[in-house]
């Protein structure tokens, strides 16, 4: 698919052309390019993201293109209960240092990836969850 | 000399708080004016000033051993002032959220008073010392700093007598330093707490702007130091570079051990930020709250013991109602009173 927008994250020049199956993920910023042709115009830099965590962003979404649209979350049903599947390929994929998970939070966050989003916290909250009160201590 | 005043004006005042909240803001704003109005308004002075009160710190903390390298290397000095970065390159290199000056103060206040050595030394006195720099620091202008802070605007401080933020962020410090001042009340972590609510009372915008610094702080570590390699390193690092893993360890168990303190320390503030993160105080509040929402109410509960922060996090009302929601589904007819019961028990086991 033609390239339809030009990305890069705000610490490096590297631009990431991103094509629309891509762009519809980012349900945050996909409004701002529309249907036209942006191969020519100037790379848009994110000011959250940084290029390597881009990167990982975008080879998520290339990975989960052709995922159905998340079902709204019901609100009678524990969160971790509706979101419990997750793949080996997305497990081997987090699979990653605290720094770069929180910078994937807070990217899939920016950009509107749901997926994305729901998949890093429940991670974040596995974590969190089973362990002590002083076993959380470590990890300031 | 400035200092010398402020710290007249500043130490009796803590002593006062101890005695009755009830005079402790009536006392307290007036004492911020005077000290506000004892110190000299030329804007060429101010970074002086600041730079003075964090040398300070610096080595009243360094001289306080081990415990107190947490709090310095979540110091970050903002942008701006060069000059600090010269005068402090250990504490220039930590990866840290930008804040201002202010607030690491107390974070340093709360590790120090934390550790046995000084609480043999008699906490009053160190924290009311650090706790006059902190207030200090409040009242100056340190517009260059931390501009974006709404405190420490110099205008804002003297021309309206009792701005909100201003207000509040007294209240804060004052309940801070009392809680310093009186050893009883010591927990675990508090450290931790304290920086939490900073983190809490800063703009979100630095939430992000935190990792915008990160990355960059390896580069700006090399640069900040000016030595000249010595001259076997290259083939030293070969060597080691050449070594398989277990060597590897062996080598840096040995080479750690030939260290001092101040090099541990430097090790230290270099791999801590690495590996030990705390994501419900880095990200954003909403986010820590999604990412809480993913707990079971046990887990919730749990995390609300870690720190203040987290408390206040873990205790969000909307929070608990979507966790009241999703219980009544999943265990039927539980009532709610059975279900706050283990939060109710976990709140009296606090207060009491």
């Amino acid at each position: 698919m033609a390239t339809i927008a030009q990305l890069k994250g705000w610490d490096s020049e590297e631009v990431f052309n991103v094509d629309g199956e891509i762009l519809n993920q980012f349900s945050s910023i996909k409004e701002l390019f529309g249907n036209a042709d942006a191969s020519n115009s100037e790379p848009l830099s994110l000011p959250n993201v940084s290029a390597a965590t881009f990167q990982k962003v975008i080879e998520w979404c290339k990975h989960h293109k052709d995922d159905p649209s998340l079902p709204p979350l019901k609100c009678n049903k524990a969160i971790s209960e509706q979101i419990k599947d997750v793949s080996d390929w997305d497990r081997e994929f987090l699979h990653v240092d605290q720094k770069t998970l929180c910078e994937l939070i807070l990217a899939a966050g920016y950009l509107g990836i749901d997926g994305l989003f729901r998949l890093t916290c429940k991670t974040v909250a596995d974590m969190i969850s089973g362990t002590t009160s002083d076993e959380n201590n470590f990890q300031h | 000399m400035a200092r010398e005043e402020v710290t007249h004006h500043t130490a009796p005042n803590s002593d006062q708080e101890d005695e009755g909240e009830s005079m402790e803001l009536g006392a307290q704003l007036p004492a911020e004016l005077v000290v506000a109005d004892s110190l000299p308004q030329v804007p060429s002075s101010e970074v002086d000033n600041s730079l003075e009160g964090r040398t300070d710190i610096a080595t009243a903390s360094s001289s306080l051993g081990a415990t107190s390298v947490a709090p310095v290397s979540t110091v970050e000095i903002p942008a701006p002032c060069d000059r600090l970065e010269e005068m402090l390159p250990q504490i220039s290199s930590s990866s840290a959220p930008i804040y201002p000056i202010t607030e690491s103060l107390t974070v340093d206040t709360g590790h120090q008073c934390c550790s046995p050595n000084t609480r043999r030394l008699g906490p009053s006195p160190i924290s009311s010392a650090l706790g006059s720099h902190g207030r200090r620091m409040s009242t100056i202008p340190l517009s260059s700093l931390c501009s974006e802070h709404p405190i420490s605007h110099p205008a804002s401080s003297q021309e309206n007598t009792s701005p909100d933020n201003t207000l509040a962020y007294k209240r804060k410090s004052e309940m801070i330093e009392k809680e310093l001042s009186s050893p009883g009340k010591r927990v675990r972590g508090m450290s931790d707490s304290h920086l939490n609510i900073q983190l809490h009372s800063s703009p979100s915008a630095s939430h992000y702007g935190h990792f915008h610094v990160s990355p960059q702080t390896p580069s700006r570590r090399r640069s900040s130091c000016k030595v000249r390699p010595p001259r076997n390193m290259e083939s030293w690092l070969q060597t080691f570079v050449l070594w398989d893993s277990t060597e590897k360890t062996y080598a840096l168990n040995q080479l750690i051990d030939r260290c001092d303190t101040a090099h541990v320390r430097h090790i230290m503030a270099v791999i801590e930020p690495q590996f030990q993160r705390d994501f419900i105080s880095l990200l954003p509040k909403e986010l820590a709250l999604y990412v809480l929402s993913f707990l079971n109410p046990k887990d919730l509960l749990r995390a609300g013991q870690t720190c203040q922060y987290w408390r206040m996090l873990a205790e969000d009302t909307l929070l608990w109602k979507q966790k009241c929601r999703e219980s009544g589904a999943d265990l039927g007819n539980i009532t709610l009173s059975e279900l706050l019961a283990p939060k109710l028990a976990v709140f009296l086991s606090m207060t009491l």
